[in-house]
């Protein structure tokens, strides 16, 4: 996938000029927060059971090579093969290599973060196999040919007229706008793909060392089918997704669905261990984990910045973000948008390439306060701010002016008559074009500000103006 | 409350159908309703367990055969019948283990999935549930099957305008017998 995050400035703003759009992110940002709220107030030691996922987590990475060698050997025992997978593009040739060697020509798909990550669908496609994305949102955006929009609800961002257009297009079925008729289209079309798909993809939502298995969280039932049907499955998973024993799931699966919809508990949860076993009458019968690295080693390295692989990909920093909910997924410019992206994606794919991400916030610290493992995003930006600007990350102009600005308002914070001076040099300029105590427009710099918001004008009076008529003769 | 009537009640907020039965018969009555309000007549799968011989010996046992049939049976069958190993009150959860005879399709392809829940199998909490694992023993046995499912309510999606649509992938309608001990 093209990354664009460089240009988050005009892709924001014209998401804020699509009203459709607003509408959108209004409602899904609105029920999934108001949901999570419900159902958090009604857990008991919420505080505490986010403490103790921090806490795994935490232990995990602390240990993780070791950890991944342990999900390895038991994969292997369950009579599964595990690969490591450097980069994208070793992963993206390793489940080809998998569709050879078991002649495949089909493959269904569960969702998957890392599989968009990866860029896999365009790189199976263009080997002629047919991929098919299963999950209604994904499916809806496939057929659509974008990338997903959010995290949990890919499809978001579509009215259910411009889906019925696309399926009547794409499928050739008549136009109909109902929701339940759309999903029983889906259904239909999809069902004889799992039935006839030589290999099922999915991702992985955590995996567990000690059994070697890993857990589907889902609520439409494509993960399963995807998992079930066909004879081939292969699960693909960011080297931090690994968690140490079963018992430590029960953490894992009270966090992830209440933070991500406000659900309970997902329709469907699925423990997975390797192949089907003998006697089985159903199952896949071969299994393969594809464990991909693609940077994370760095950032696990990287002191400041390692707890960014605690994130379960719930969502949560997405809904509460007053930037997402207004600039929406796309302005992000790459798989993982809203606060999680904007931390993610410049350590994935440089910060000269996402510079502006880490600044896309008011450091209001939503995120933090719901991320369900207590990742302190506002830290990370600040840390990735600074090293933006102190490694030069940004684009020449900008640079430059911001310099010129921070030095001269270092100079008027340390000089004070210079700055009374300036203020009262400013009052009558500013009296051209000052309304009720602000300004609506002015010269450059200043438009750069008034284009979007008022500026507060300068007022009649300083506090240090005022405070001199008023203090005590000594 | 009772195990059971948190079960209950949390299965029908989420979507799904809770059926006390006092005895093997009570429960056979149940499921022979449950079977004329689907369609009928229709091709039943189910579970090799003797508890559901006893309840439906008609349905088709899926049992480890040719592939292709077992898929061609799950696909056509307008009820599924499995017996879960536990029930998760909290969450209104079922949970079905893999193995022979037990059949990971027949619980997810039919429109209409029907569980027998014996009562003595429930749990109270999912932290409880997974807290059996921390006994090494658990967990070797969790891994000597291929897969563990937890379900929760019929198949659903919110994918389009965040408007509820249920059976998108999995069944439209779950049942779950909830039977007094004998
Ligand atoms: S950073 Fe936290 S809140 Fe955001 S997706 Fe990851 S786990 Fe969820």
């Amino acid at each position: 996938m093209k990354i664009t995050s460089e240009d988050f400035g005009t892709q924001s703003s014209q998401a804020l000029h699509d009203m459709q759009l607003q509408g959108a992110l209004a409602l899904v940002s609105g029920r999934f927060t108001q949901q999570r709220r419900t159902v958090v107030s009604q857990t008991d030691g919420w505080e505490e059971i986010r403490r103790k996922a921090e806490q795994i987590k935490e232990h995990t990475l602390d240990h993780l090579p070791d950890y991944l060698e342990q999900l390895e050997k038991q994969v292997q025992a369950n009579g599964g093969t595990v690969y490591r997978a450097g980069d994208a593009a070793e992963a993206c040739r390793q489940v080809l290599e998998i569709c050879r060697r078991h002649q495949v020509r089909q493959v269904v798909k569960g969702k998957s973060m890392v599989s968009e990550e990866i860029g896999l669908n365009h790189y199976l496609e263009e080997t002629r196999l047919e991929v098919l994305e299963t999950d209604l949102g994904e499916f809806i955006i496939q057929l659509a040919q974008e990338p997903p929009f959010h995290i949990i609800v890919p499809a978001i961002h579509k009215t259910r007229q411009q889906i019925a257009r696309l399926f009547q297009e794409k499928l050739g079925v008549p136009y109909t706008e109902d929701i339940a008729e759309l999903t029983a289209i889906a259904r239909r079309t999809l069902r004889e793909k799992f039935l006839s798909a030589g290999l099922g993809i999915s991702g992985v939502n955590f995996a567990v060392a000690e059994t070697g298995g890993i857990v589907l969280v889902e609520n439409e039932g494509n993960a399963r089918l995807s998992t079930t049907a066909p004879r081939v499955h292969v699960a693909l998973m960011g080297m931090e997704k690994v968690v140490p024993r079963v018992a430590d799931l029960g953490t894992f699966l009270t966090l992830l669905p209440r933070s991500a919809t406000g659900q309970r508990f997902s329709s469907y949860v699925s423990w997975i261990h390797g192949p089907r076993r003998d006697g089985d009458a159903d199952g896949p019968e071969r299994f393969y984990l594809i464990i991909l690295d693609n940077g994370r080693s760095k950032i696990l390295a990287d002191r400041e910045m390692r707890a960014t692989l605690r994130c379960i990909r719930c969502g949560a920093c997405l809904n509460h973000c007053p930037i997402y909910r207004h600039a929406g997924g796309y302005s992000y410019g790459w798989v993982y948008p809203g606060p999680i992206g904007s931390i993610l994606t410049p350590q994935m794919v440089g910060l000269k390439k996402a510079s502006p991400l880490p600044f896309a916030s008011s450091l209001c610290g939503a995120c933090a306060d719901v991320c369900p493992v207590r990742i302190d995003i506002p830290q990370i930006l600040l840390t990735l701010r600074h090293r933006i600007v102190r490694g030069n990350a940004k684009p020449l102009i900008p640079r430059v002016a911001e310099k010129a600005a921070m030095r001269g308002w270092r100079f008027a914070t340390l000089h004070r008559r210079w700055r009374s001076l300036g203020i009262k040099a400013a009052r009558p300029l500013q009296a051209m074009i000052a309304r009720k105590g602000w300004l609506s427009k002015g010269p450059f710099p200043l438009s750069c500000w008034t284009q979007t918001r008022d500026f507060p004008a300068i007022a009649p009076k300083t506090f240090q103006e005022w405070w001199s008529t008023r203090r005590p003769p000594r | 409350m009772s195990l059971l009537a948190i079960f209950s009640q949390e299965l029908a907020r989420i979507g799904g159908k809770p059926h006390p039965a006092e005895s093997l018969e009570q429960a056979a009555a149940i499921y022979a309703d449950i079977c004329q309000e689907a369609a009928s007549p229709a091709l039943r799968v189910r579970w090799s367990t003797s508890l559901l011989e006893t309840l439906d010996k008609e349905a088709v046992e899926i049992t480890s055969r040719d592939r292709d049939e077992v898929i061609r049976l799950c696909a056509q069958a307008q009820i599924g019948l499995t017996e879960a190993d536990f029930g998760i009150a909290e969450t209104g959860s079922l949970v079905l283990e893999s193995g022979p005879g037990r059949s990971r399709l027949a619980s997810l392809l039919p429109p209409v999935h029907v569980a027998v829940l014996p009562l003595g199998r429930m749990v109270p909490s999912l932290q409880a549930f997974t807290e059996r694992y921390a006994r090494e023993e658990n967990a070797r046995h969790l891994q000597s099957m291929a897969c563990l499912t937890f379900i929760s309510g019929p198949s659903r999606t919110a994918d389009i305008e965040m408007t509820l649509s249920i059976g998108v992938h999995g069944p439209q309608a779950l049942h779950v017998i909830l039977l007094k001990d004998a």
